[in-house]
């Protein structure tokens, strides 16, 4: 499966601080990659970076074989990078039937906007008409989901799905992430609470102090967390000589 | 998912149409462009600067006409140096690219000369 993002020795900062020091990452056709990291790790500051949002200091990033370092962020939207920001990001005075309209801006027909949406989250259909700050949580989150799939992304960047959201919230959240990525969407997400993101990743990384600390399949992460999280060592197993 | 397929084929089309200025390039051109104008102000502001203090026999206008030609001269000057800066890097840039293209061309007829001859046989080179 050839990458379709990929970064190399990504560094990123803000004014004389460094924040992503050296970033390696490859993210494949339909393939989701869970970043993990504590609050401060440079999380967010990879995906805006990734984004075009935020200027990278060096390094590259590829998309579609492309080396596409300095390109503008309205660029890489217009052709199918969409970020979808922590806190959502909706307008809380508008109804969700105006955010989908607001997506035609990508030259797609509003009535194929609502259909996939709501067949996609059956309860934006039911609150098609509601203004999205009376919405919950989740239903903003899926909103948000659905104002970004609205443009046919083919690069997803997803920045902590889960926050301020219930479990089992989440987990619905990340059942349509793993739906989203068989259509053939290639999906970074970033998260601070690592269990509901795993289960439909297909590669992790932690991120520590703006340095990849591990990279492999989420059952490889998942026993590391708790190094890079609270700094403990993980006990060699048994069977070790 | 015959659609799923046509969007990333899409996505890889836009993406390889889109219009990548790498700033460096970007800030070598304008350091070139701008030294380009500083030249030909250094040519424009003597030139006008001879006219005018030939037209007057005012003192005054013709020290400002000499003021003005200092200023072209100073204009060449810093137009001269940006525009060297600007030209060096560009065909800097480019010497780099040809010789790594020579490199790995020559690199490649090696391995295609190697590949083409057979082995030599086990202590055949001592």
């Amino acid at each position: 499966m050839s990458a379709l993002l990929a970064v190399r020795s990504l560094r990123a900062g803000y004014g004389g601080i460094e924040v992503l020091h050296g970033i390696d990452l490859a993210v494949g056709e339909g393939s989701v990659v869970a970043v993990l990291g504590p609050n401060g790790a440079g999380k967010t500051t990879l995906l805006t970076t990734l984004a075009g949002l935020h200027p990278c200091r060096g390094g590259s990033i590829w998309v579609a074989g492309r080396r596409v370092n300095g390109v503008r962020a309205d660029q890489l939207a217009r052709a199918g990078v969409c970020l979808i920001p922590e806190g959502r990001g909706v307008f809380p005075n508008l109804t969700v039937a105006e955010h989908l309209r607001m997506a035609t801006h990508s030259g797609r027909r509003l009535a194929a906007i609502e259909r996939e949406t709501y067949d996609r989250f059956p309860r934006l259909a039911e609150r098609r008409a509601q203004v999205a700050g009376t919405l919950s949580g989740g239903e903003q989150q899926m909103l948000a989901l659905a104002r970004g799939l609205a443009t046919r992304p083919a690069v997803l960047l997803l920045d902590e799905l889960s926050m301020g959201l219930a479990p089992l919230v989440v987990e619905e959240l990340y059942n349509h992430v793993a739906l989203i990525a068989a259509t053939g969407v290639s999906i970074v997400v970033v998260e601070q609470f690592a269990q509901a993101v795993l289960g439909v990743a297909d590669r992790a990384a932690v991120l520590v102090h703006g340095t990849m600390s591990a990279l492999g399949s989420p059952s490889e992460i998942e026993s590391t967390l708790s190094a890079a999280y609270l700094g403990a060592t993980v006990p060699p197993s048994s069977d070790e000589p | 998912m015959p659609d799923a397929a046509d969007r990333i084929e899409q996505f890889k089309a836009d993406i390889a149409d889109l219009r990548i200025v790498d700033p460096s390039t970007a800030r070598d051109r304008m350091a070139t462009r701008l030294g380009l104008l500083g030249l030909v102000l250094g040519i424009v502001l003597p030139v006008a600067a001879y006219s005018m203090s030939h037209s007057t026999e005012d003192a005054l206008a013709q020290r400002d006409a000499l003021v003005l030609a200092l200023i072209g001269v100073a204009a060449a000057v810093v137009g001269g140096s940006l525009y060297l800066k600007g030209a060096l890097a560009s065909f800097l840039r480019f010497w780099l690219v040809r010789d790594l293209h020579e490199r790995r061309a020559q690199t490649d007829r090696l391995l295609g000369g190697l590949s083409g001859r057979d082995r030599p046989a086990e202590g055949e080179l001592t």
